[in-house]
């Protein structure tokens, strides 16, 4: 019952507009006001504000707003522009080889900047007007744009891996770690897949670029390239923490973009702080009143009956896997991510630790549907990014889309009945 | 207006040269002459706070504000946008109004509390939640004021 009104309250309000943020702290409010166990006004109220508060008062979750900025700062430095060069020269020339690019430039991106959103945007606004003019119907373009830049979350550093450590109270090093494999396989296979939608729909290839035109854009592609060894490196050598080396990532990038291309000032730094601050607060706003509500589902003992039924039903791994990653999508569809994972995780972890599940194999998973969830209608924040950027509806992406989601779930589906490709990378190196 | 908004950029810009600061500090502190410095996790955590708050206030009333669904909203005819528009804004106007007391509340019960690590009294970090309650009430007026069917441009 209390789980009914908790649902009826938050999608009933999410369904009329209100922000997921607020719809999830209204819900909790409702749960706590009509099933709580009748606390006074002005002690729920406090504890509202206490919770809140401490949501957002961890060290680990810091690393998501110097990651936006590192991301940032790398971009108004021209960094996108750069990768998509090199993508260029390396498998530009091949048929449907600009599609292939828009893969590539994206993963690279990815491996800099932490948001699938951040990464769609700012590949997008410079290829998706490039594919059209060379022939690519648009919601294809769209379509893709979108669906590389949702396999952000996987590769690291990755916001969403960060705060399902900081939820799960998982290695985030183990977790970047593991999730370069999947992160590699969704890439080729979504490049495999440009390749034959080029064929069929015969797409242009480009021109066979030279020796000296691959070394001037590696040359010019450098700095950037560098620093995924930088942030990660530190994680990995278990020298930093991930907050650590994203504020290492930071100065990198103030470095490179400052002192090497010379492309910010002062005063155009001190823009992306603000507009960083802002998208981080996006996320972090959630995330507080998410908090919130976590606290409540479990002061009513919501988890524990959650788990019982799903361990009612069946004792089967696979079973309640499959049952976990159903329900991670369904919700992808309508909540942001980290929502997400705040509200469901703390229900599910108590059965994973049951079944024992290992939580890196586990993270990545949850990260894989919550990838997906960025590219679903009808709230697909990749999607309706780029839909917008090629000044196309979205309805006709969504047709465009299914391949690529058809592609990323049957990774999905690989990783859950294969999980070493998961776990192989970071047990190798613990 | 005009210098409350230029006020609640400069302060939100603030926190994340803060949190820079704090954290870049710490690392010089911890790993380069490693004596790691007491207050730079307590400032840092603390600026991210007041950057989540004050950020979740000037998000709302703005057309690219806090994240909600949309496509529900789109499909509903003119009248029935009309009410959902009125609705969302009255959620989130009582929210923003419990939060708010629900801040005040929690400052009045910790006069005598104090940071672990600075001592900084804790009113002075609270007092962030009541601050951004008032700022986002004020902007959800501005915004209703405005028009109820186009969002502010910021």
């Amino acid at each position: 019952m209390a789980v009914f009104i908790f649902s009826l309250a938050m999608f009933g309000t999410m369904i009329f507009g209100v922000p997921i943020a607020f719809a999830v702290a209204s819900a909790a409010l409702a749960l706590l006001l009509f099933f709580g166990p009748g606390l006074p006004m002005e002690a729920i109220l406090v504890v509202m504000s206490q919770r809140m508060f401490s949501g957002a008062d961890s060290f680990p979750l810091l690393a998501i707003p110097l990651f936006f900025l590192a991301g940032n700062i790398m971009d108004g430095g021209g960094l996108s522009a750069r990768l998509i060069r090199l993508a260029d020269a390396m498998i530009g020339w091949v048929r449907g080889g600009l599609s292939m690019v828009v893969v590539m430039a994206e993963m690279m991106l990815a491996a800099i900047a932490g948001s699938p959103s951040a990464v769609s945007a700012a590949i997008g606004s410079v290829m998706i007007p490039e594919m059209k003019e060379r022939g690519y119907n648009e919601n294809y373009a769209a379509a893709l744009v979108a669906a590389g830049g949702s396999v952000g979350p996987i590769i690291p550093p990755s916001i969403m891996l960060v705060a399902f450590g900081s939820l799960a109270n998982a290695s985030i090093a183990d977790l970047f770690l593991a999730g370069i494999a999947p992160g590699i396989i969704i890439g080729l296979s979504l490049m495999v897949l440009c390749y034959a939608t080029a064929l069929v729909r015969n797409y242009p290839k480009g021109d066979r670029p030279s020796f000296k035109n691959i070394t001037y854009a590696l040359g010019k592609a450098i700095l950037p390239i560098f620093a995924p060894v930088i942030i990660l490196g530190g994680i990995f050598s278990g020298v930093f923490t991930a907050t650590e080396s994203a504020m290492i990532a930071v100065v990198y990038a103030i470095i490179v973009s400052m002192v090497f291309y010379r492309t910010l000032s002062f005063k155009d730094i001190f823009r992306i702080c603000y507009e960083s601050a802002i998208i981080s607060s996006q996320i972090m706003f959630i995330i507080s009143m998410a908090a919130f509500a976590g606290w409540v589902l479990a002061s009513q003992h919501i988890p524990q009956d959650i788990a019982n039924f799903f361990l009612s039903i069946s004792d089967s791994p696979l079973i309640i896997l499959l049952m976990i990653n159903l329900m991670f999508l369904a919700f992808g569809c309508f909540i942001e991510g980290i929502a997400i994972m705040i509200i469901l995780l703390p229900t599910i972890l108590p059965v994973v630790e049951a079944l024992d599940i290992n939580l890196t194999f586990f993270g990545i998973m949850i990260v894989m549907n919550l990838a997906i969830g960025t590219i679903t209608p009808p709230v697909g924040t990749c999607l309706i990014i780029t839909s917008s950027i090629a000044k196309t509806p979205l309805q006709h992406v969504i047709r465009e889309i299914l391949p690529f989601i058809a592609v990323i779930v049957a990774v999905l589906v690989m990783i859950v009945l294969f999980p070493g490709i998961v776990t192989f990378i970071p047990d190798y190196f613990s | 207006m005009q210098i409350l908004s230029y006020l609640s950029k400069a302060l939100l810009a603030g926190t994340m040269i803060a949190i820079i600061l704090a954290v870049g500090l710490g690392v010089v502190f911890r790993y380069v002459l490693n004596s790691p410095l007491f207050w730079s996790d307590e400032i840092s955590r603390y600026a991210l706070v007041w950057m989540t708050f004050l950020g979740g206030a000037s998000l709302v009333g703005r057309a690219e504000g806090h994240v909600k669904v949309d496509y529900f909203v789109d499909i509903m005819s003119p009248q029935m946008k009309r009410f959902a528009n009125l609705f969302a804004a009255f959620v989130v106007a009582g929210l923003l109004c419990l939060i708010t007391v629900g801040g005040v509340l929690w400052i009045l019960k910790s006069t005598h509390a104090s940071s672990p690590a600075m001592g900084v009294p804790m009113i002075f970090v609270y007092a962030v939640i009541p601050i951004s309650g008032v700022i986002g009430i004020a902007r959800l007026i501005r915004y209703l004021l405005s028009d109820t069917t186009t969002a502010v441009k910021d």
